[in-house]
């Protein structure tokens, strides 16, 4: 037997069996009826999205939280279905328990699952399971019944699956900022409290375009070109209200981690761009001086600020990832950003240094 | 221990190299490493498979206690192995130049805040706003 079972009928599995688990939880959702009251579709670049949702409130997340490409996708599309089940869907599969007698070694599950062609992510709190099937192009993401889902699972819905889907093809979802003008534009990374996000925001509302926060979609042909993905943008309270978000913003509850989300419309008076060419690396950093200074940085450094908290956050493909975050701060300039104290000096730093790297 | 050969630990221990700069990441564990410039310059030697008897060139500026204090923490953090074959790759050309002229000791940095979290023992030890893999503190 591949997969035990415990009292209460959750299959258990460790790191010798979760290949199977995977593969029996990807045939059984595959099974359930198709129904248009549940189906939804999201185009994204390169990735065509179906997803058949059986719990509203992701269902709601996947409608809201994305900025779906609009036009001519800007790469070759491929197709993806996935299913958001939880076990009180008839037929649905079951969220497997972690074996607890067996350790949980993040690098060796990945590659157990590589060797089957599969990928899975499991947060233990919730028994909540994303298992995918790359070269198929489906997915599930498993609950044990509605809305039981970790916290940050609505702000950026489906992470996981775009995660090994763009990998796959050699391209990256990046934990990091975007601010640019005219279509030529810089990548930020680095860690909590770095101030990143505010500085995001302080762009869009200063007349600089951005593909978004968190997690963009990062290509690396001749070019490195940054997509959006995803609408949400974060802030807490202090910087929320230091950017004025306070007053332009309808007042809401607070998210998870204790900040406010909302999303780019909100804040950015012009559309989206479907594409930013990233011309810098830049680190940025609360800093104490009234001005806003940018300077040369090792790569070494850049490299660490961006890869550290991208490969963390992602399931699996840590080599590639390692890889591919190094050849972007191999090519790119790299760059120090320490913050000025004023959003529109900051908006402005940031468009003037853009400007200079157009010439 | 100058006396042994070595080797990377294994596939697991990957490095780029950044204007000089080397940076390692342990897949497993999730530890990321960099070094002094003199530390670059041997671990080149070493993962190139150069003979450990011939890193203390004339004009080095290390002693042979401290190029063996540099091998037993990549040994510690499980970055090097010891090989048995007798096998041996010359140096690298610019070897000799390198340590010459590092300015530094040979050192290595440890860049472990994640490390914890790739290893956590999420049943026992999640953080439940938080969620796995940040840990519980105290």
């Amino acid at each position: 037997m591949l997969v035990g079972v415990v009292g209460d009928s959750a299959p258990v599995v460790s790191t010798g069996t979760i290949a199977a688990y995977a593969r029996s939880v990807l045939e059984r959702a595959g099974s359930l009826p198709r129904n248009d009251a549940r189906r939804a579709r999201v185009r994204l670049p390169g990735l065509s999205i179906e997803v058949h949702s059986f719990d509203a409130a992701m269902a709601e997340a996947v409608t809201r939280n994305f900025l779906p490409v609009s036009g001519t996708d800007p790469l070759s599309t491929e197709e993806m279905e996935i299913w958001i089940v939880h076990g009180e869907v008839p037929d649905s599969p079951v969220a497997a328990r972690w074996s607890r007698g067996a350790p949980y070694a993040p690098h060796a599950v990945a590659q157990a699952l590589d060797m089957a062609g599969l990928r899975a992510e499991y947060y233990f709190d919730l028994d909540h399971w994303h298992v995918c099937d790359p070269s198929q192009g489906t997915a599930v993401q498993l609950m044990r019944g509605p809305e039981a889902y970790p916290p940050w699972e609505t702000g950026a819905p489906l992470r996981p699956f775009l995660h090994w889907h763009y990998a796959r093809r050699g391209m990256r979802l990046a934990h990091a900022g975007t601010l640019g003008v005219g279509g030529k534009g810089v990548l930020m990374a680095g860690a909590g409290g770095s101030g990143k996000s505010g500085t995001v925001i302080a762009g869009l509302l200063n007349g600089l375009q951005s593909v978004g926060d968190d997690y963009v979609l990062l290509n690396a042909d001749r070019e490195i070109t940054a997509y959006p993905l995803y609408a949400t943008l974060k802030q807490d309270p202090v910087g929320y209200k230091r950017l004025g978000l306070d007053r332009r913003l309808p007042a809401g509850s607070l998210n998870w981690q204790g900040k406010h989300q909302f999303l780019i419309g909100q804040v950015a008076p012009r559309a989206v761009p479907s594409s930013l060419r990233i011309g810098a690396l830049l680190v940025p950093a609360v800093g104490k001086a009234s001005r806003t200074t940018i300077a040369p940085v090792p790569r070494a450094e850049a490299m660490m600020a961006l890869a550290a908290s991208s490969i963390h956050q992602m399931p699996g493909e840590r080599e590639s990832g390692f890889r591919f975050f190094s050849m972007i701060a191999q090519r790119l300039p790299c760059f120090r950003l320490d913050l000025g104290r004023e959003p529109a000096e900051i908006a402005d730093a940031i468009g003037d240094f853009i400007g200079r790297l157009s010439r | 221990m100058l006396a042994n050969r070595y080797m990377v630990a294994g596939r697991d221990v990957v490095s780029e190299t950044f204007d000089g700069d080397i940076v390692v990441l342990d897949l497993n564990s999730g530890k990321y490493f960099s070094f002094t410039d003199a530390g670059c310059a041997l671990w080149e030697a070493l993962a190139a498979g150069a003979p450990s008897d011939m890193l203390l060139p004339a004009g080095a500026g290390y002693s042979a206690t401290e190029l063996q204090r540099f091998l037993e923490k990549l040994l510690e953090h499980q970055l090097l192995a010891v090989r048995n074959d007798a096998t041996d790759t010359a140096l690298p050309e610019e070897f000799a130049e390198k340590v010459r002229s590092a300015k530094e000791k040979p050192d290595m940095f440890v860049f472990d805040d994640l490390a914890d979290l790739f290893k956590a023992d999420p049943i026992h030890d999640v953080e439940e706003p938080a969620g796995w893999p940040v840990l519980k503190e105290g």
